[in-house]
């Protein structure tokens, strides 16, 4: 049964026109990367895998913004869920079935992302083999990886917003809020937690702290500067973020699950 | 098959305004039973179906299917159901959209594969099974919902405005469907504007009006057409409009 619902929500996103046109976004974006390239004086390979890296989650991004939630707001709107809740189908696995199926689409368009960042990479390096540097391409692999995690966290989120939300456009930005706010609140906790920055008043700290657990540590899924710079990633680096990034999701999937058992499709 | 029993649901629309959708409403509908529900708009008829299907709770009171409360998945197993003006997965084929309905019901791919050809070819939908229910026109989409409330063979078949944007040719065939499901001795439950169709199929009628069930007996044995009955409950109830 869950199968079914993911695969038709597969179907769903991979047929929606707004897909295409983030691939084609994205595959203009990695020829911009080499062009690019071209105008850097060096240091060539660090700099295009930080342009790949960040085209590939900026896609990826659109995909939970723009198709996700799409998928998730039609159901409310059109009641195209009454298909399957006027069947015997649970809510909780109605929900975990739609989940399922926006993390197939998400991991189908990231293993084109990886194809499209290599080819990239591999263009770069042939192109300008003297300038290119230490790129690690499993280190590559392994951002795209840590991507998909972080988009599936978001995907996660965007679940239960919409749960909560009156309309789409609120459960988008809430969606958007969450992942700006979560990819900069490390950030700023380590700016405030400096010896510069003493005149921090007590109140910004607070809040600032507050933001730091409330949100999900999206930074934590930012490998761009050690693949950029083929870094070493510990081993417990890499648990901890799977660990934090399924458990998280699974936490807000929860969540979301008890709130829509609650909810009244009216 | 279907007991209400004393229920209630109020809405609410903002700033502590309430409105009463249906009202201490009690009903029950034998097994083999085509029961017509009519009401004028607004009268809770969708409400009343959406609360058997629990996709909305009563504030009181008490619905059950084959004596399992509707809070439980396992009431809705054997029941196949049209919404009101359904919007159905656009992006899929009429042959993919039974498969997903089928899925959902726990059938077998044999078993979807043999009862989806049987509907496509009943709803006169065989040659545009292969293409994708966007290009269809209001009617074809109708049909394909029909066919996917049915595809598990359900004992109860509830069935919200199945006429609604249908022309003469679709209205025939939803008729004769109806007509062959009470045949078969399916329970029925109609929703519907169209009292011909009601007082044809239906063995017996519930009209509600303002929530509240203000008429209920068989259609045989009314003294007067359905359509005479029905504006002289609504008058009784006191609704403006009519008079």
């Amino acid at each position: 049964m869950i199968q079914a619902i993911a695969w038709v929500t597969f179907l769903e996103g991979i047929r929606n026109k707004a897909v295409f046109g983030i691939a084609l976004m994205a595959g203009l974006m990695m020829a911009f990367t080499v062009v690019l390239s071209g105008m850097i004086p060096r240091d060539i390979g660090k700099v295009a895998t930080d342009f790949a890296l960040s085209d590939a989650t900026f896609a990826a991004l659109l995909v939970v913004l723009f198709v996700g939630i799409t998928i998730l707001a039609r159901d409310m709107e059109r009641k195209t869920v009454y298909l399957a809740l006027a069947r015997s189908v649970p809510r909780s696995r109605y929900l975990l079935g739609r989940f399922c199926g926006l993390v197939l689409l998400q991991t189908v368009i990231m293993l084109l992302l990886l194809v499209a960042s290599l080819l990239t990479l591999l263009l770069v390096k042939y192109m300008y083999p003297d300038f290119f540097g230490k790129v690690s391409f499993g280190l590559v692999a392994l951002a795209h990886l840590f991507i998909l995690v972080q988009m599936s966290l978001l995907t996660a989120l965007s679940i239960l917003f919409s749960m909560i939300a009156s309309s789409s456009f609120v459960t988008f930005l809430l969606t958007t809020a969450t992942w700006l706010i979560g990819s900069s609140t490390q950030e700023v906790k380590q700016l405030i937690e400096s010896a510069t920055a003493a005149q921090v008043v007590p109140f910004t700290k607070l809040l600032v702290e507050i933001a730091y657990y409330l949100f999900p540590n999206m930074a934590l899924f930012d490998l761009k500067a050690v693949a950029a710079h083929g870094l070493a990633l510990p081993g417990a680096t890499f648990v901890f973020a799977m660990v934090y990034g399924v458990g998280y999701s699974v936490a807000v999937l929860s969540l979301a699950i008890i709130l829509f058992k609650r909810k009244e499709l009216t | 098959m279907i007991r209400i029993e004393n229920v209630s649901k109020t809405f609410r629309l903002g700033r502590g305004r309430r409105v009463t959708a249906v009202q201490q409403l009690s009903l029950t509908v034998a097994r083999g039973e085509v029961y017509g529900c009519i009401g004028p708009n607004g009268a809770g008829k969708s409400t009343t179906i959406k609360l058997l299907l629990d996709m909305i709770r009563p504030d009181s009171g008490e619905l059950s299917i084959n004596k399992l409360s509707t809070r439980d998945e396992a009431s809705r197993a054997c029941v196949g159901y049209l919404p009101e003006s359904p919007y159905i997965y656009d992006y899929l084929t009429a042959r993919e959209y039974l498969t997903y309905a089928g899925k959902l019901s726990g059938m077998s791919s044999v078993a979807i594969q043999r009862r989806s050809d049987e509907l496509l070819v009943k709803l006169k939908l065989d040659q545009a099974a292969g293409r994708r229910i966007s290009g269809y026109s209001k009617g074809m989409q109708q049909r394909t919902a029909i066919a996917a409330a049915l595809i598990h063979d359900p004992d109860l078949v509830v069935l919200d405005e199945p006429m609604s944007g249908l022309d003469p040719l679709g209205r025939k065939l939803i008729f004769d469907l109806i007509d062959e499901l009470k045949h078969q001795g399916k329970t029925v439950f109609i929703s519907s504007h169209v009292l011909t169709d009601i007082e044809r199929l239906c063995n017996r009628v519930g009209i509600i009006v303002q929530g509240q069930l203000c008429y209920e007996g068989a259609v045989q044995q009314l003294t007067s057409t359905l359509d005479e009955m029905f504006l002289q409950v609504v008058q009784q109830a006191g609704m403006n409009e009519v008079h």
